[in-house]
């Protein structure tokens, strides 16, 4: 493998590894066994894993709302919670963890100030970001009564807000309905395109697979797996072919393929995502509508 | 080193300076309170017991003193003299710099008490007397106490001359007070004749004489106005004459 | 610097705001008015009386109120941002520990001052108007040498420059109070544990210099456990009695501003310490 030269590194952890003490003298629980992972600048990285598996504690431990026991974790060569590697990283959490009581736009202003944003600059990012995830209307409204997918939309809207080059997300999809899923999906995608680097964790693992460059399987603590999603869902010794074609039937085409000695012939007709089905089921309006 | 280290050290650190600045505020509070470095506390607590204490020393004392202070007005009310003595003596040691409990306890003593007592029973007119006196000897207890919590207020020596010239007939101890009072910050004008008023009463006429002069030569003007200039010529001419004062040694002669 | 500033300013900001929009601490500043404002209908007394009773009820209130406050607000506050995971979001941001810590003291005790102040303004106009019914009464003998003494009397309490003193001083107590409140809340996450504790220490720092004492004078024949826990007493908890002084100002007596202003210094250092070893404690929490 070749090795990532540290300049193209987002975020590297050496056997980064967090155990709690539990209560009573019962000993340790080892949330995280020692973790090396790279997260290349540019790409989309998902931790995947079941829940318990470690994904919530590595990404807090980047945060630095946990210290490691062991091990080290950078974010773009600064040390992982540090305040200079917090101005670069933006944090979407995996529940609306944002105050009640503020509207939209007090709470854009509230992070967008400690993020260290002031003035007509602070006041702009908040009216662009605002329409990148189409709440305008709803800016008013204090945030008790935004629906799931509108405070996952807020939330985004707070990552962004300082243009970090780092963006964690905590499940950011989960408990959205598909179409706000898909207007979050291409909102990351987008992000991706302007060079940006996005580490989320999920255990969705369709939505996943549509967004991510690279993935890590975490389970209990221990990570199993780590590469390309390409390398890793490569099923060995087989091959996919699609065609179209007019004038021959299936069994023709079976023949043809038998012919010519290749066994184990699998045909079948294609078939849409679920989601796809669904999105596209929806009238036009919904479509580009908010949740 | 560990932040939790630093805050143990910083508190440490802290502490060291705490005590030493904590005892001397508690000193100067207890010598402007008390007059003395020895706070009440201990007396405090034997007086009024745990459970008022707590609420004493909890900073609501003046709170306490003001709904005690009302049962007092209820037992004057009842003309219960013995339990409103109890509760004023709670009253004053609760809030012992308040001049305003010293001076209605003393007077509730010294004049309601006593009249009280007077008035009891008719047929026993020595035993009432005796009674009263009691009383009385209560209120001027009281306004002492008083004095040495608040020596340099005006008011409770001039009420404790008061009970000496009015209740007891004593003119002589009333013009030493009614002169001490006169001389504190505050103090009316009024209360530097009363000096002259009651050594004359008490049958003192040299004495008297001597400080009408006093008073007269302690003025470089002597108009009209709150002292009364003209009133204390009176008085010293009519000394003058009572005592045979030789004309040259008059202050008035003609 | 400015950087750290304007996220202190944001976060005290954001304090003030949940704090004012919570119902809880409205009740309890709506109770403190009443009981200031109600302190207006004490009768049947003499005016000596009524000014003493009007002081020292409305300085109960004030103190009462400003306490609940500071004690419920510290309580919730903190805890709640722990609790509801808000505080992550917050502490993604490029904001130190310290500076959460800070600003939410800060934001507290702006309340507090607000409170204190509309307090404050609406016990001076109660004072005002008792004053005004006083000296209407007193119309007939303002000529005599006797009436004129009580006028200035009544005025000398209603208008006592020094009742700003013990405004100041009840201020410090509060300030005190709420960093004491502040720090448990750094270290717990039960409301009512920090609730608990900080009335504790609310109570055994106005025995605490009786505790001194004791400790002082019978240093050499008590037993090590009582020395020990006498010392541990004087060191850890602050002296409350040092705000006495408010007794002496209702009173009447003269305070020095000098005195007013020692106890004030020693207050903002005590707020000071308490808040550097509630940051240094939190620095090493985990959330």
């Amino acid at each position: 493998m070749v090795p990532i030269p540290s300049e193209h590194k987002a975020v590297e952890t050496i056997g980064l590894s967090k155990k709690f003490k539990l209560q009573w003298r019962r000993g340790y629980f080892m949330a995280l066994e020692p973790l090396d992972l790279v997260v290349k600048q540019g790409e989309i990285f998902g931790l995947l894993g079941p829940n318990g598996s470690g994904k919530s504690t590595t990404i807090k431990l980047l945060l630095g709302l946990l210290k490691p026991s062991a091990g080290s974790a950078t974010v773009f060569g600064l040390k992982a919670g540090s305040i200079e590697a917090r101005k670069r990283m933006g944090f979407l959490p995996e529940n609306p963890y944002f105050p009640t009581f503020l509207n939209g736009l007090e709470v854009l202003r509230y992070y967008g100030k400690l993020s260290g944003l002031s003035g007509k600059f602070l006041e702009q990012r908040m009216e662009e970001l605002l329409e990148l995830v189409d709440l305008q209307e709803s800016r008013h409204r204090t945030l008790k009564t935004y629906s799931k997918g509108m405070l996952q939309r807020i939330g985004l809207a707070q990552a962004l807000l300082h243009d970090p080059d780092l963006l964690l997300l905590d499940e950011p999809t989960a408990g959205v309905d598909p179409l706000g899923s898909r207007q979050i999906r291409d909102i990351l995608l987008n992000l991706k395109k302007r060079g940006k680097t996005l580490l989320f964790s999920s255990h969705l693992l369709e939505q996943v697979q549509e967004v991510a460059d690279r993935v890590a399987i975490l389970h209990q603590g221990q990570k199993l797996r780590e590469g390309s999603l390409a390398d890793l869902l490569e099923v060995p010794e087989q091959i996919q072919i699609k065609l179209q074609s007019e004038g021959h039937t299936v069994e023709e085409i079976r023949k043809i393929l038998t012919d010519a000695g290749i066994s184990q012939v699998e045909i079948s007709k294609p078939q849409m995502k679920l989601e796809d089905y669904f999105i596209r089921s929806l009238p036009e309006r919904k479509q580009g509508g908010h949740v | 080193m560990r932040p939790w280290v630093w805050a143990v050290i910083v508190f440490t650190a802290w502490t060291a300076v705490k005590v030493p600045w904590e005892m001397r505020l508690a000193r100067e509070r207890s010598l402007l309170m008390y007059g003395t470095e020895v706070p009440m506390t201990f007396q405090m607590r034997d007086q009024l017991g745990q459970g008022l204490t707590i609420a004493a020393l909890g900073g609501f004392r003046g709170i306490a003193a003001n709904f005690l202070w009302l049962s007092v007005t209820t037992a004057w009310e009842d003309r219960q003299w013995v339990r409103l003595r109890s509760l004023a003596e709670m009253v004053v040691i609760l809030q012992p710099r308040v001049s305003f409990f010293w001076e209605n306890a003393g007077w509730h003593m010294a004049y309601n008490a006593s009249v009280a007592a007077e008035q009891f029973n008719q047929e026993d007119r020595g035993k009432n007397n005796v009674e009263s006196r009691r009383w009385i000897m209560q209120g001027i207890e009281l306004y002492e106490r008083g004095i040495q919590a608040l020596p340099d207020q005006h008011k409770l020596y001039e009420m404790l001359a008061l009970v000496y010239q009015q209740r007891l007939g004593d003119y002589a101890k009333a013009a030493h007070y009614y002169e001490v009072a006169s001389q504190k910050n505050g103090a009316p004008v009024y209360l530097e004749r009363f000096v002259g008023f009651s050594l004359e009463k008490a049958g003192k006429d040299r004495e008297a004489y001597d400080y009408w002069v006093k008073l007269w030569q302690s003025a470089g003007e002597h108009g009209p106005g709150p002292r009364r200039w003209k009133m204390i010529e009176e008085h010293i001419r009519k000394l003058e004459n009572k005592l045979n004062i030789p004309l040259d040694k008059r202050l008035f002669v003609n | 610097m400015k950087g750290s500033l304007l996220r202190l300013v944001t976060i005290a900001q954001n304090t003030l705001t949940e704090a004012l929009r919570q119902r809880v601490l409205n009740v309890i500043f709506l109770s403190g008015l009443i009981m200031v404002g109600g302190s207006f209908f004490l009768t049947n007394l003499t005016f000596q009386e009524e000014f003493k009773f009007l002081k020292d009820l409305g300085y109960a209130a004030i103190s009462i109120t400003g306490t609940l406050v500071a004690l419920m607000g510290a309580a919730q506050l903190i805890p709640a941002e722990i609790e509801r995971r808000t505080l992550h979001t917050l502490l993604s941001k490029p904001v130190h520990r310290f500076e959460f810590v800070l600003g939410k003291y800060l934001g507290l005790i702006a309340l507090i001052t607000i409170m204190l102040g509309i307090m404050s303004l609406m016990f001076g106009a109660v004072l005002y108007v008792k004053e005004q019914i006083v000296l209407a009464g007193l119309q007939g003998v303002a000529e005599s040498e006797q009436g004129r003494q009580v006028i200035a009397s009544v005025l000398a309490q209603s208008r006592d420059p020094q009742l700003l003193q013990a405004l100041a001083l009840i201020w410090a107590k509060l300030a005190v109070i709420t960093a004491i409140s502040v720090f448990f809340s750094t270290i717990a996450t039960s409301t009512i544990f920090i609730v608990c504790t900080t009335l504790v220490v609310y109570f055994i720092g106005h025995l605490q210099s009786v505790a001194r004492q004791v400790w002082l004078q019978d240093m050499h024949t008590a037993s090590f456990l009582k020395n020990s826990f006498l010392a541990m007493v004087a060191f850890l908890i602050p002296d409350f009695q040092t705000y006495n002084l408010i007794d002496e100002i209702i009173a009447g007596n003269n305070i020095r501003w000098g005195s007013t202003l020692e106890i004030l210094t020693y207050s903002v250092i005590y707020v000071g310490v308490a808040l550097v070893t509630a940051s240094l404690i939190f620095e090493d929490r985990e959330l």
